[in-house]
């Protein structure tokens, strides 16, 4: 999952907090996932520390986020709708059917037949 | 020197060499050679194994030389140290020499540390090198006992008719090495840091695949460099165990006393080898990396067009 900032699109943090929150919110991000450091999001996108604090702040506001000492920022249980392990394994799927160029409904009718 | 003691100094560095060029034939078929400095990493790699292949040509150099004893004994003590000390320099390129920065394409919401481009198999080979390492150099240092110059270097062994005694890579031997271990662990994860914090270049999968090959870098150096610190320890110990004594009785019987670990003699020489061929090809490996496999089809073009 990439997230991108761009200079017409209003705010870096507004973008980032969109961005985020509708990861979570869609189940792209799920329970307990970890999310990059403050610096290392920063660098990423080329915008100040302070910038990802202030969102990261937000959204643990907002209930979506949880920041433990030692553990980082993860993706806070009650906001996500599914699990981690799910979320991860549903990426690798998309993946490894974009790579044999397997089309969403060809991805889909895959799953559904070996449920 | 004669040919034959050469061959005896130098066969382990030739079986090492030629296990990492083969092992670079066969694992780096088709892969690229690494993007990011990938000469600095070969030349400093290639200078390391360079001096651990000189090094016993030297030590031996008092048969043929006449020099100072001090400066011998120097010499043949600093092979405990100097695999440690080059693998520290070793580690440098992949740590200081960075990418170019580029326009970022977006930040992957996932995070990087040290481990992110490390395999598990990696992590697990150091830290068990190096707890044999720290095993052997308790047990060594424990065993040691103050010499006549008040050095924890002495091993005796006493039977009541008398007692014998050699060198052992006692506290005295050990404390130095025994710093540069914990540095080189230090370094390694510094080096693995400086490779996965960068942001990911536009061009992801090749960006990920030289970070995967530069983190491994980093642990074959450090890997090489705890190897041959073993193969030190190890063959040190196995001279120690070789020490034997006559004595005679109270009956006029003489009778031949060694070491209790005499019998493990023969397990430590192979042991020390081992390591050591294993952790020098490991430094001729990731000098190789910097270099492209050359291909069958390849050879073929280049006899067409000559």
């Amino acid at each position: 999952m990439i997230i991108t900032v761009s200079p017409d699109q209003g705010s870096p943090a507004r973008q980032i907090q969109d961005q985020i929150s509708g990861l979570i919110t869609t189940g792209r991000l799920g329970r307990g996932e970890r999310l990059p450091s403050v610096r290392q999001l920063a660098s990423d996108l080329d915008v100040a520390p302070g910038t990802v604090a202030k969102v990261y702040r937000s959204l643990e506001a907002d209930g979506l986020l949880v920041s433990r000492a030692g553990s980082g920022t993860r993706v806070s249980d009650q906001a996500a709708p599914v699990s981690s392990a799910v979320a991860q394994a549903a990426r690798r799927l998309a993946g490894a059917a974009r790579r044999d160029d397997l089309s969403l409904e060809e991805a889909v009718l895959v799953l559904r037949m070996t449920w | 020197m004669p040919w034959t003691l050469l061959w005896i100094l130098l066969w382990p560095t030739l079986a090492s060499i030629l296990l990492g060029v083969a092992a670079w034939l066969v694992i780096r078929r088709g892969a690229r050679p690494v993007l990011v400095g990938r000469v600095p990493a070969a030349v400093v790699a290639g200078i390391a194994v360079l001096v651990m292949a000189l090094h016993p040509v030297l030590g031996a150099a008092p048969l043929r030389l006449d020099a100072p004893t001090e400066v011998w004994r120097t010499l043949i003590d600093s092979r405990f140290a100097l695999p440690l000390v080059l693998g520290l320099p070793a580690l440098l390129p992949f740590a200081v020499v960075r990418p170019r920065p580029s326009t970022t394409a977006g930040a992957l919401l996932a995070p990087r540390t040290w481990r992110s481009f490390l395999s598990s198999w990696w992590l697990c080979a150091l830290l068990g090198v190096l707890a044999l390492i720290l095993g052997l150099t308790l047990a060594a240092g424990l065993a040691s006992q103050p010499n006549d110059a008040g050095e924890y270097a002495l091993y005796a062994v006493d039977f009541g008719s008398g007692a014998i005694g050699a060198t052992i890579y006692g506290w005295h031997y050990s404390l130095v090495p025994s710093v540069l271990w914990v540095l080189l662990g230090a370094a390694t994860w510094w080096t693995l840091t400086r490779i996965a914090r960068p942001p990911l270049d536009p061009a992801q999968a090749a960006d990920v695949t030289d970070r995967h090959l530069r983190s491994a870098n980093a642990a074959r150096i450090a890997l090489g460099a705890l190897l041959l610190h073993l193969e030190a320890v190890v063959r040190s110990l196995a001279n120690t165990s070789r020490m034997t004594g006559s004595f005679s009785g109270s009956d006029d019987l003489s009778f031949s006393a060694g070491t209790p670990f005499s019998a493990l003699t023969g397990s430590l020489d192979l042991l020390a080898q081992v390591a050591g061929v294993l952790g020098l090809a490991l430094w001729v490996f990731t000098a190789l990396t910097a270099v492209t496999v050359p291909s069958a089809a390849r050879a073929a073009r280049t006899a067409v067009r000559s």
